[in-house]
């Protein structure tokens, strides 16, 4: 624990960079756990247990004598640099440590249209100037003529908000941040575990998707969030309770209920959030436990302008919810594709953020790549990945069962782990970009993930691929998707050319519905009971149409 | 190469239709059952192998299970009574509150084509049903499966339960799964931990055949 006021002699101090930030630490603290108690942001994409190296930070002073696995991740050059892992890490002295820059706004999350339809408003205005009536509950004074109402779209990995306008359905502005929970684990199986061994974490977490909400309603009204008269939120069942600070036990564990399936209406202020007095916030409704209110969100805006069926919508995350809509029946499956796209578990994975490679070809020996910013290449993000991926398997460098073939220009072993280098170590001492054998594992489980519950929904709807008339691809990954590449790799289905689209957030711009027209939720708890929902996982045969689903045909 | 290496390679190489077609072709010629079964354990043997060394992969595991069950039932039939002798017996399941099986499914798989006797117990096993299994097989060896960190609790249980049984003396304790390790192997109370199904043969191996 670091205590400000102490006086033990052992103490020493610790300063954070780029902002300067010092803390009071003892022997032996993580430095993880450090940064966390303290609010500075370490990511942390393995839940902190030493298997990845998104928390490498470079440590000047008294740096930790490396553990093993540090010198299994880093090259001993920059072992000398002081870069070591904070989740490793064991403090013993003063230091300084530098973090990298983390990229806090959050782009590319704001699709969907500029005005959405109230069919029968939410707030509809009281007597009294100012004052607005939600059913029979009072909201305000409100400082201005209109009453405003925040849009949320609380992913796992970045929360987008919209404001809009509530009576006419505009949408006035837009913003995003990364979701702040990230220093505890970039996926939500890893957030649970930490919100179950501790409750503290999980109070924390809240707190963190609360201060999120509010700086985003800070951002959204340039300051003045108590112009927000209701809110609505949207996400995966994990991030709903983690914000409601409701029980995750049941969640957790088979046979996976949620606290609650229907949609929740909370006081806003009762969260911590200060906007108009009275304001609502409420969490969409859900279709089972891992399919929650951000594909309901996604649906109801499919259907807003329903596709000629049958059609299909997938969200790929670290989660990947699909649904299948054929002769009037809704079916929904999730599957655990984990975070390989979203470069989170990769040796070199990262971001959409400059420097990430997006695209790759390969001839012969020649590698060329195209990078965010048309930089030198940093590391590797989701649609890269799939460019790969596809490149590789066409020129023979991974076989049809995904191993990297050390006969192929630019694979190489390492410690006995192959790897593909796509950008030698420079030599002011960047790292190296690889994409290793474990990368390519990580891809065909996530691509055997998607490709079961792809194939075993038109399998319950008695279709084929080819018969899908519509193949609605959602969500900020599927936005920049190679389609061609991703049907190569097999990721999606080799539908007719031209039916496969892409929406961008489709969650996003369902929740801005659903925030102003009484109707849109009304619909949307519809949806939410009449999707039949599929569990993959109990079928028999499941592991077996799993494995065969890994390997490239 | 004669008929049972070529069984051998074709299994180890995941030919699934070639495999099978095989074993028929074999059966057709007279070789003893058993001595095809053999081929085909050295072939899940260098499956093992070629999945320590990092050629193969998990799924090429769970491939490599479905085709040996497959096989399984072509060669049981032809088995006297209880086929070959077996290495010994062990009770395997995915504690309670888990219902993750891949990994559980690929161990019992792997000790199965070793030669031992698997008493699978499938998934999300309430304690009891593990302790009865002990007590009706005489198993000596025990293995247990968990993804979730909240499995942990449920293998502690599930061991005290083993000891107030009076059976912990008797039985070898071995547990796996994403999240374990040594750690969780001592607070649990197990005797040993394995994180893939070739350190659970070897285990298993390790307290049944002294000899290896």
């Amino acid at each position: 624990m670091s205590k400000e006021d102490s006086h033990n002699p052992t103490e020493f101090l610790v300063t954070f960079q780029p902002s300067g930030q010092r803390l009071i630490c003892l022997p032996g603290e993580r430095l993880l756990e450090v940064a966390r108690q303290n609010g500075v942001r370490i990511p942390a994409d393995c839940g902190g247990r030493g298997r990845c190296r998104s928390c490498a930070v470079r440590i000047e002073g008294a740096a930790p004598d490396p553990t093993s696995t540090d010198r299994d991740t880093f090259s001993s050059a920059e072992l000398d640099a002081g870069w070591r892992r904070a989740c490793q890490a064991q403090l013993h002295g003063p230091c300084s440590v530098y973090l990298p820059r983390l990229l806090s706004i959050v782009t590319g999350q704001n699709d969907g249209p500029s005005c959405v339809p109230v069919e029968q408003p939410i707030l509809v205005p009281d007597r009294e100037p100012g004052f607005w009536l939600r059913d029979d509950y009072r909201v305000g004074p409100l400082p201005g003529t209109r009453a405003l109402g925040m849009a949320v779209d609380l992913g796992t990995s970045n929360i987008a908000a919209a404001l809009l306008d509530l009576a006419s359905g505009e949408v006035i502005c837009t913003a995003a941040v990364e979701n702040p929970q990230v220093v505890f684990s970039a996926d939500v199986i890893g957030r649970m575990t930490h919100a179950l061994a501790n409750p503290a974490s999980g109070c924390q977490m809240q707190q963190l998707a609360v201060e999120a909400i509010a700086e985003l309603a800070r951002r959204l009204t340039d300051g003045c969030s108590e112009a927000i008269a209701e809110v609505a939120v949207a996400g995966n069942s994990v991030m709903q309770h983690l914000l409601l600070g409701l029980p995750l036990e049941s969640l957790a564990k088979a046979p996976y209920r949620p606290y609650t399936l229907g949609e929740t209406n909370r006081l806003a202020a009762a969260l911590g959030l200060h906007l108009a007095l009275g304001t609502w916030l409420q969490v969409g409704p859900n279709i089972a436990a891992f399919i929650g209110s951000d594909h309901v969100a996604a649906l109801l805006e499919v259907m807003a302008d329903p596709p000629k069926s049958p059609w299909m919508l997938i969200d790929i995350g670290t989660n990947t919810e699909i649904s299948i809509f054929s002769e009037g029946v809704l079916r929904s499956a999730s599957c655990a594709s984990g975070p390989a796209f979203e470069g989170g578990i990769l040796s070199c994975g990262m971001r959409a953020a400059p420097g990430a490679i997006t695209r790759t070809h390969l001839v012969g020996d020649n590698i060329s790549l195209e990078t965010i910013g048309s930089v030198a290449p940093v590391g590797i993000c989701g649609s890269g990945v799939v460019s790969l991926v596809s490149e590789m398997l066409r020129n023979g460098v991974i076989d049809k069962r995904g191993r990297l073939q050390l006969t192929r220009p630019g694979v190489r072993e390492q410690d006995g782990l192959r790897e593909f280098v796509l950008a030698e170590a420079a030599r002011d001492g960047a790292m190296p970009v690889v994409f290793t054998q474990t990368d390519i594992r990580a891809v065909q489980l996530a691509k055997a993930a998607i490709r079961t519950g792809l194939d075993m929904l038109l399998e319950s709807a008695g279709l084929q691929e080819e018969e899908i008339e519509r193949f609605i691809v959602a969500g900020a990954f599927g936005k920049y998707l190679d389609l061609e590449s991703a049907v190569a790799m097999g990721l999606l289905p080799a539908v007719p050319a031209g039916r496969i689209v892409q929406v961008g957030n489709a969650a996003g711009a369902g929740v801005r519905r659903m925030l102003v027209c009484a109707r849109a939720r009304q619909r949307a708890l519809q949806l939410a009971q009449q999707a039949q929902y599929l569990d993959l996982a109990s079928r028999q045969d499941f592991h077996v149409a799993f494995a065969r689903r890994s390997f490239f045909a | 190469m004669n008929g049972l290496e070529e069984i051998t390679s074709a299994l180890a190489d995941l030919e699934e239709e070639q495999t099978l077609q095989l074993v028929r072709k074999a059966i057709e010629e007279g070789i003893p059952p058993g001595n095809i079964l053999g081929a085909c354990q050295n072939g899940m043997a260098e499956i093992g192998s070629r999945f320590e060394s990092g050629d193969y992969f998990v799924s090429d595991l769970i491939m490599s299970g479905e085709i040996f069950k497959q096989v399984g039932a072509i060669l049981d039939p032809l088995l006297e009574s209880g086929g070959m002798e077996k290495l010994g017996k062990v009770v395997f399941g995915t504690v309670h509150g888990d219902i993750h099986d891949i990994g559980k499914d690929i161990v019992v798989n792997m000790l199965k084509s070793a030669g031992f006797e698997v008493i699978d117990l499938g998934v999300d096993v309430p304690v009891a049903k593990f302790v009865s299994a002990l007590q009706e097989s005489g198993a000596t060896v025990l293995g247990m499966s968990g993804l979730l960190t909240l499995a942990f609790d449920a293998m502690k249980e599930t061991i005290n339960a083993v000891t107030a049984a009076g059976l912990r003396d008797k039985v070898h304790i071995m547990i796996g799964g994403g999240p374990v390790d040594g750690n969780v192997c001592k607070a649990v109370g197990a005797d040993q931990w394995g994180n893939d199904a070739q350190q659970a043969v070897k285990l298993a191996k390790q307290w049944l055949v002294p000899a290896c």
